[in-house]
């Protein structure tokens, strides 16, 4: 009976490394976005004309910037299967700092700038040891530190805003080769948390933690660092956002931050990571922040009122998640869509039988 | 003829990924006959059953039940058409007390009232001859005593057709003695019985047909009295045993053993001592829940132990995974998708992941040197992919274990645990996978293999260690490694002495008795009246009339937020449009409160109604289109904020002064509001815990895949529960306008934190299941009183964001906290 067998592999074709280079370049997961992104680039003259004007694009460009260093973060916690809802907390906290405490006649900028990124970051370290130590659940202990950190904010604060040194607004809004200086600052850091993630050992075990920590414990890898590392930098990534926030707004609000919660997840799931966790791509995260920021544009040429801004990007971004979710994460639903439509496994029973088959 | 096959399954076939679990099996079952369906590992039993059930939709093939044809039951029609089954692992939802979990599994008909149900249960149970509290959790019983509650169930629903899969696993011989004497009552009233079993003496002594399953395809059927034992295991293993399973080490009379485990004890276990030799493969048995796999895992660095293990006589530490695989010792567990692999990523990465470090020497990737050494790992293992770069569950369940075996034969282990090693893999694979396991116990490495297939440990294994009560039974050798014995062994085991350690948890841990929550509700109540007292030490102004009216009044806000946050939770989903929907009730209700009553309660109703909106949405969301619950409901609240917005850009529509006192009124010093949360509470409560909704909301969080096999629609309960959810927060809404009186969009946004501090410290499962709408009312108290009591201590705002954070962590951190002590001193072996 075993010589049938390796008759067998003898007769099936050789197994390959890898597919053809358009088939691996398509299953990457920013692909998708990147489609999404030329193809929103190519309308937007259509529907608004001159959306497409270097102005337009100078003054899309920094927030593109700002959602992409935040999702970044984001796209980390969701790596490890979670999510962090502190991140309106953390925006606002390292913008306060930095807007407080940033003047000459205070602790002078560049120690404004570190304290801001440091001192809130030690909130995420905080969320990320409750979630790996004890297990809770990452919404409810980023929703309690959330609120740590709004504590903070009021304390500091006593409720009223602050405005940046001339200096820190004056980076913000300057150019290099043309190009605005926080998004030459985002691409830089996409590009180190994307090579550290693809390119390294430690890049790879961290994906192995989120993608299946238990079977990442079992093969002798420790979990918690790469769980606790994932929220910390998050809150450092938001704080530095914060910042770079500051400097644009100048005088920023105290609840600045509020409106990058739902950009940054957004952004994260447009880029194609999945919200289950592993495998996650920061490029695509960084194209989903362009979307995102290009979409804003185009809403505003329609109506200044805020709210309906808020509505109908609430609208268009639920219908990019969805789209993302039931086409992206496996290219077996693509290809699904291709083929006769065969018949697909009830969801809530695949699960349950699988185990006890 | 139809009324002697209650149960007909015609032509099923079921594909799942990389497996074609069924193939055109069709199954008559007969009245008052045992039909035995019968089969190794992974031969698609357990879906065939589950498509009868309803638990499992077949992709094509019809279901004969009571005489109609269809092409897919679910779970709660099965049932209603007198199909009854017990679960290999029981199908009760952890957070549901025992009576609960009995009325969910009974048909409508055999169900009794709620107010008679425990006493109706309890006398059930003595007609049965069990002792099990009723009142008991099922997380709190011993899985014998929860498969005791299964079979109690099905058998007071007096089905047509009594389905059993595996399940004497569980039970010892005087329980399976118990239950084939019920058969025999069962059989006697004309029920048919579908008995799935591994255990072929059983078979032959009550089975009357039988139906032989391998790799999806009946590959036998008839009479069970037409073949005997040995014509039996050849039917289900499809050849002799000879030719199925590699030729056995020959005995060289080496006694020096390589693994040494010495008095190892541990939950689940104790006082363990068996040795491996050179070049063995060593099997592990035992009635299923008898230790054997506590004692695999903590080999693999998985449970505190004490005692000794040795490795070529030197003493290793097996603390963790890390500590046993620096030992040498890699730990393979059964349940591959969960426990061992990395679903979505791919073969190489699969492959190399233990390995790192000879993949990337220098810390850096090297994609040519993963390839080099993924093609040495499945070097001679048939993998069934065209490339390397698929994901590992896009292959077959035979590959997929192939694929691991190759990961753990990369890092040279000097300890192979293989735990179930053919779940879920085809007959070919099967004989691919001994002969591996065979070559590598060959080449030096120790191979422990744990098993429920006796047949499996008989053909593979040199020597066998047979598990009792946590306790090693006895250990086979040679010749007498057979079927039989090992069955035969674990089931005929008379040691009773240890079998306090396994069942005394059942029923010890009840409810509390103020009710469910009830304690927790009494402790926050003490709690805010200590806290009002000592604030009012400070500032006496705190306790007067009017200041506790507010407060009072402000509470019923935070109880309504609370409860809404709890219905969605309870299913195990986060709500974080609540905030926003207040702010759209209010606004609503601001346009109508100008006018008279009759304008007002137009307006009411309209708030309500846009509430219920809200939560249709978020529920379809959730579960249409299977968004994450806060992704969804993160989206709405933007979106829902932004109307409210439009609607009032400025806060505004005062309400008229005669409204105002009309709904600010008080009763005895209490207002009215507070008065209609606390109502609203109270009915939330005895829905809950009453009645049957109440039931599927918790066994629906509590585990949904054994909810549905309960005859939960889970998708139904979640969708409810987020439409229950935008009406309790458009409620809220409102009874915040009836304190402020005014429309205000702005407003609202910290109630949702405000909502999940106060289920926390309710005391509500965060993970879904269980939590009590009264112990959150009273927490909305203490909430409030924290709040007020704050601004008469002139402590700021940040102090109130500041305690609401901390009470969160802390009141989530308790439970397990308390969970983790209890754990360790259960691990603590008894009478050491």
């Amino acid at each position: 009976m075993s010589e049938m067998a390796t008759e067998n592999v003898a007769q099936r074709p050789a197994i390959r490394d890898r597919d053809g280079a358009l088939k691996t370049v398509l299953s990457w997961p920013g692909s998708r976005s990147l489609i999404a992104v030329v193809a929103l680039f190519a309308i937007s003259p259509l529907i608004a004309p001159g959306s497409l004007s270097s102005p337009a694009l100078l003054s899309m460009l920094p927030f593109a910037a700002l959602i992409a260093i935040v999702a970044v973060g984001q796209t980390l916690v969701i790596q490890q299967g979670g999510l962090d809802l502190s991140i309106p907390g953390a925006v606002t906290l390292g913008a306060l700092i930095v807007a407080r405490f940033g003047g000459d006649d205070a602790w002078g900028l560049q120690t404004a700038i570190v304290v801001a990124i440091v001192a809130t970051s030690l909130f995420g370290l905080l969320s990320g040891l409750v979630i790996a130590y004890f297990g809770l659940p990452p919404l409810v202990v980023t929703i309690a530190t959330n609120a740590l950190i709004l504590g903070a904010v009021q304390a500091i604060s006593g409720g009223f805003g602050s405005q940046t040194t001339p200096t820190l607004s004056g980076f913000a809004l300057s150019r290099l080769w043309g190009i605005p200086a926080l998004a030459i600052v985002a691409i830089i850091i996409v590009l180190t948390v994307h090579v550290l993630l693809k390119g390294t050992r430690l890049g790879r075990r961290f994906e192995l933690v989120g993608e299946n920590p238990r079977s990442a414990a079992n093969i002798g890898i420790s979990t918690r660092g790469y769980i606790v590392s994932a929220y910390w930098l998050a809150a450092a990534l938001a704080a530095a956002g914060g910042v770079l926030l500051a400097g644009l707004l100048r005088t920023p609000t105290l609840t600045a931050g509020n409106e990058y919660l739902l950009p940054s997840i957004a952004a994260v799931v447009l880029g194609g990571t999945a919200l289950t966790g592993g495998r996650g791509s920061v490029v695509g995260t960084a194209l989903g922040a362009l979307f995102l920021a290009q979409l804003a544009q185009l809403v505003q040429v329609f109506t200044q009122a805020t709210a309906v801004q808020n509505i109908v990007q609430a609208l268009i971004i639920g219908v990019g998640i969805v789209a993302q979710l039931q086409l992206g994460g496996n290219a077996g639903r693509l290809k699904g869509l291709l083929r006769r439509s065969s018949t697909t496994p009830n969801p809530s029973t695949t699960n349950s039988t699988r185990s006890t088959t | 003829m139809i009324m002697d096959a209650p149960l007909i399954l015609s032509g099923i076939t079921k594909v799942y990924p990389g497996v074609r679990a069924l193939d055109d099996v069709s199954v008559t079952v007969t009245r008052g006959r045992v039909h035995a369906i019968l089969g190794e590992n992974g031969a698609g039993k357990s879906t065939l059953v589950g498509i009868a059930a309803g638990s499992v939709v077949p992709d094509s093939g019809t279901i004969g039940l009571a005489g109609e044809e269809l092409p897919r039951v679910n779970t709660r029609d099965a049932r209603e058409r007198g199909l009854a089954i017990v679960y290999q692992t029981p199908a009760l939802a952890p957070s549901l007390s025992v009576v609960d979990a009995v009325l969910l599994l009974l048909p409508e008909s055999k169900r009794p009232p709620r107010t008679k149900a425990v006493t109706w249960l309890t006398d059930h149970f003595r007609e049965l001859g069990l002792r099990i509290d009723p009142g008991a959790l099922i997380s709190h019983l011993s899985l014998r005593d929860a498969h005791l509650v299964e079979i109690a169930a099905a058998l007071a629903s007096d089905p047509g057709v009594l389905v059993l899969d595996e399940p004497t696993e569980a039970l010892g011989p005087e329980e399976t003695r118990w239950l084939f004497e019920r058969i025999e009552a069962l059989l006697a009233a004309g029920t048919a019985i579908v008995y799935i079993t591994h255990r072929i003496p059983e078979v032959v002594e009550i089975g009357d047909d039988l139906t032989v399953l391998r790799d999806g395809k009946v590959v036998g059927r008839g009479l069970v009295a037409d073949y005997d034992e040995e014509q039996i295991v050849e039917l289900i293993v499809g050849r002799t045993l000879e030719t199925t399973f590699p030729d056995k080490r020959i005995d060289d009379g080496t006694t020096d053993a390589v693994v040494a485990v010495t008095d190892l004890s541990g939950l689940g276990f104790s006082s363990v001592s068996f040795d491996a030799l050179p070049g063995e493969i060593l099997g592990l048995a035992g009635v299923e829940g008898n230790g054997q796999r506590d004692v695999l895992r903590a080999l693999g660095g998985h449970r505190h132990t004490a005692g000794t293990v040795s490795l070529a006589g030197k003493q290793v530490s097996l603390r963790s995974p890390r500590s046993a695989k620096t030992a040498g010792v890699v730990y393979l567990p059964g349940d591959r998708l969960g426990e061992a692999m990395f679903g979505t990523m791919t073969i190489r990465e699969n492959v190399v992941a233990p390995s790192l470090r000879e993949a990337m020497p220098f810390g850096v990737i090297n994609r040519a040197q993963e390839y080099r050494l993924t093609r040495q790992a499945v070097e001679g293992l048939a993998v069934k992919t065209p490339t390397l770069e698929a994901p590992i569950t896009s292959l077959s369940g035979g590959s997929q274990q192939k694929v691991l075996l190759a990961r753990a034969r990369l890092g040279n282990p000097r300890v192979l645990l293989v735990e179930d090693p053919t779940q879920g893999v085809d007959a070919g694979a099967r004989v691919e996978i001994y002969a591996f396991l065979r070559a590598m116990a060959a080449a030096g490495t120790t191979v422990i293999v744990l098993s429920t297939d006796a047949v499996e440990l008989e053909g593979l294994c040199d020597r066998v260690v047979v598990f009792s009560r946590g306790r090693v039974q006895t250990v086979l050798n040679g010749d007498d490694v057979t079927e039989r014995a090992i069955t035969g062994t674990a089931v005929l085991s008379t040691d009773t002495s240890e079998s306090t350690t396994i069942t005394a948890q059942s029923g010890r841990r009840r409810r509390s008795p103020l009710g469910p929550g009830g304690t927790q509700a009494a402790v926050l109540l003490a709690l805010a009246l200590v806290l009002s007292l000592s604030t009012t030490v400070v500032s006496s102004a705190f306790l007067n009339p009017l200041s506790v009216s507010q407060l009072l009044a402000a509470t019923s806000v935070i109880i309504l937020v609370g409860l809404a946050q709890l219905v969605v939770v309870m299913t195990g989903g986060i709500d974080l449009s609540i905030g926003s929907v207040v702010a759209l009730a209010t606004v609503v209700i601001s346009y109508f409160g100008q006018g008279g009553p009759g304008v007002f309660a137009l307006g009411v109703a309209l708030a309500l109604l846009a509430g219920a909106a809200v939560g249709v949405v978020n529920g379809l969301l959730v579960t249409r289109l299977n968004l994450p619950p806060v992704i969804a409901t993160l989206v709405t609240s933007i979106a829902v904020v932004g109307v409210a917005q439009v609607l009032r850009p400025a806060p505004g529509g005062s309400a008229t002064g005669d409204i105002m006192a009309a709904v600010g009124t008080a009763l005895a010093g209490v207002p009215v509001v507070l008065m209609v949360a606390v109502l609203i509470a109270v009915g939330l409560w005895f829905v809950i815990e009453r009645t049957t909704i109440g039931r599927g909301l918790r066994a629906a969080g509590s585990d949904p895949v054994k909810a549905n096999r309960m005859g939960v629609d889970v998708d139904r309960m979640r969708f409810l529960a987020a439409v229950l959810a935008g009406v309790l927060s458009a409620v809220a809404g409102l009874l915040l306008y009836t304190r402020t009186g005014i429309g205000d969009a702005n407003t609202g946004q910290a109630l949702t934190l405000t909502s999940v501090t106060a289920i926390v410290i309710a005391g509500a499962s965060i993970f879904g299941g269980s939590g009590s709408a009264i112990a959150v009312a009273a927490a909305g108290l203490l909430l409030q009183t924290i709040t007020s009591a704050l601004s008469f201590l002139s402590l700021g705002l940040s102090w109130q964001y500041w305690l609401l954070g901390v009470f969160v962590i802390l009141a989530a951190l308790i439970p397990i906290i308390v969970a983790w002590r209890r754990r360790a001193r259960e691990a603590i072996p008894r009478g050491s």
